[in-house]
């Protein structure tokens, strides 16, 4: 695994499609881990269950989290990250279909560092994402992991 | 006035009967003592007639509860009946025994717990009771040796019934105007606790409701966009990774599916906008319209660069109403002047303050094309739509938002157009009598 990465937890095979699509214009999307339940992420995240003895000091350059995954809430992965002194830091960019306000609202409680609604149209779902890839892979800076 | 007149004869007629009383008894004792021959027969029965009188109106006084007066009148009528009685035999006719009979068997009657028809019993006891000593009387007079003895008798009976039932009858009144009284009033606490029970249930029911609404609409905001974004997103992936492959037939199918997923996703947008303008709670507070107006045009102009249009907003409207509601409704007001003033080079939008209707309201003009006023009345139902969508995009369900938000605020809004001219719409806050001025 090559050192800066992005995961993306999506259980919706056509947003992940059409998300690494998105990403690949950018030449990003050879660094995404995908993964696709809360439980999932949460295991990679801690190296626990299925991906139990995986190195868990490199994270991730961001988590792209989707909310209604299956298992755990993509809010219920955000608590746990949020509790984690490992993960406390980790930029985490909520990806969702939802706009209820409740789910933004929780969302930056709970301390996610963006809230973004994936547009229906193609363009604007495609002109997010790559922003998304764009800023968090290329401009922001995240602390060197020890 | 006539029943202050009653109460003052009864009052009178009391006093007397009590002076008249006071006598009996004094003679009647008197006479038992020092003519104990005549006075056994005579005065005795006297006696004790005007002390059971002196005690029941005694207690009459002291107000005694409804079941309390029975009980006394009950006891007075026996008195009497065994007065009668002792007469009928002193005399030594046998129909003294007869009115005994008869008074124990009224009395009895009287008795027995036949509560809702109490009153109606204790009437007919007192009607019976008269008769009998009116007859019981007769006859002692009849076999009576000394008139003199027997006047106070029959004065002593007379007042005494008299009182007596003139006394029954105001507390029988009173007694049954309570009855009611307290009747009604448990029937209105009852109907009061049944109507809070019903208004506990409804809010529970609406308050379900809602939530089941707040759950569809939460669904309907997730899992209604990702195949909508899957149809749009992979016809646009078809069009761009495959274009030599696609003739401008194809392309142009694709085309119309794209712009069908889009329009769909907008409905889906706007329903929820609507339900959410629905069931949000409202708070009101001083709002900055005149802000709110300037940031949307600011949006809309960096939307649509392209476009030229004339904002001509008053910066002194405000209102006391809910900051995100009245938010969402200028966002539809001047999105929908935006739209439909894009025909026009030299457009020009308008938000300010004016009289319509004898009432001060905040307007919103636009110099677009404007609607015939002939379907006026459709504009503010929901899918009601006066432009094709190949004319003017749009779900037709933006001012039936707009109107949904007056509504809760308690006023009203009115459109004013002409074809090619343009549209205007007046609208208040608050109720007409609170309209700020």
């Amino acid at each position: 695994m090559s050192e800066s990465y992005v995961l993306l937890v999506e259980d919706n095979p056509n947003d992940e499609l059409l998300t690494l699509r998105a990403l690949r214009r950018e030449n990003i999307a050879n660094q995404v881990v995908v993964l696709r339940d809360g439980q999932e992420a949460v295991d990679f995240l801690f190296g626990t269950g299925a991906h139990a003895g995986r190195d868990v000091s490199v994270l991730p350059q961001v988590l792209l989290l989707d909310l209604k995954l299956p298992k755990l809430s993509g809010l219920e992965v955000l608590e746990r990250i949020r509790a984690d002194d490992r993960t406390r830091t980790l930029p985490v960019v909520i990806l969702t279909s939802s706009a209820m306000d409740r789910d933004i609202v929780e969302g930056y409680r709970l301390g996610a560092n963006s809230y973004v609604q994936k547009p229906v149209s193609a363009e604007e779902f495609k002109e997010a994402v790559q922003r998304l890839g764009l800023y968090w892979v290329l401009v922001n800076k995240v602390p060197v992991t020890s | 006035m006539r029943e202050q007149n009653a109460d003052l004869l009864l009052s009178r007629a009391k006093a007397v009967v009590w002076i008249v009383l006071a006598g009996i008894v004094t003679f009647s004792a008197a006479k038992a003592w020092f003519e104990p021959s005549t006075g056994l027969s005579w005065y005795v029965p006297a006696l004790v007639l005007g002390v059971t009188q002196f005690v029941m109106m005694a207690l009459l006084q002291g107000h005694p509860t409804p079941r309390q007066t029975e009980r006394i009148l009950l006891l007075d009528a026996t008195a009497a009946c065994a007065i009668i009685a002792w007469l009928g035999i002193a005399s030594g006719r046998s129909t003294g025994s007869d009115f005994f009979l008869l008074g124990v068997a009224i009395n009895t009657a009287a008795v027995v717990p036949w509560a809702p028809k109490r009153q109606a019993v204790l009437g007919f006891v007192a009607a019976a009771a008269i008769i009998a000593n009116g007859y019981g009387i007769h006859g002692s007079l009849l076999h009576s040796v000394d008139f003199r003895t027997f006047v106070p008798v029959v004065v002593l009976i007379g007042a005494s019934f008299y009182t007596s039932y003139s006394m029954e009858a105001a507390r029988l009144t009173s007694a049954r105007d309570q009855l009611l009284r307290e009747r009604a009033e448990a029937e209105t606490s009852e109907l009061n606790s049944l109507l809070e029970r019903r208004v506990v249930e409804r809010t529970k029911e609406l308050q379900a409701a809602n939530d089941e609404l707040e759950a569809f609409a939460y669904s309907v905001s997730h899992d209604l966009r990702a195949p909508l974004r899957a149809m749009d997103g992979l016809s646009e992936a078809l069009v761009e990774d495959y274009a030599d492959a696609l003739d401008g037939t194809a392309k142009d199918y694709l085309g119309r599916i794209r712009s069908e997923a889009s329009r769909l996703g907008h409905l889906v947008d706007d329903l929820l906008g609507l339900s959410r303008v629905t069931r949000a709670l409202m708070k009101r507070q001083e709002v900055d319209l005149s802000g709110i107006a300037r940031t949307i045009a600011e949006q809309l102009q960096l939307a649509h660069p392209q476009r030229v249009v004339e904002f001509a907003i008053d910066p002194d409207l405000r209102a006391e109403c809910d900051g995100p509601l009245v938010r969402a409704l200028l966002e539809n007001l001047l999105g929908n002047a935006f739209k439909f003033t894009q025909r026009n080079p030299a457009a020009r939008i308008e938000f300010g303050r004016a009289a319509h209707d004898g009432k001060s309201a905040f307007f919103l003009s636009d110099n677009g094309v404007g609607f015939d006023m002939a379907h006026a009345g459709k504009i503010f139902g929901a899918f009601e739509r006066l432009h094709g969508s190949e004319e003017f995009e749009g779900t037709g369900i933006g001012l039936t938002t707009v109107d949904r938000i007056v509504r809760r605020h308690g006023g009203t809004i009115v459109a004013n157009a002409e074809p090619g001219k343009g549209a205007t719409f007046y609208f208040t806050l608050s109720p007409a009598e609170k309209t700020i001025l």
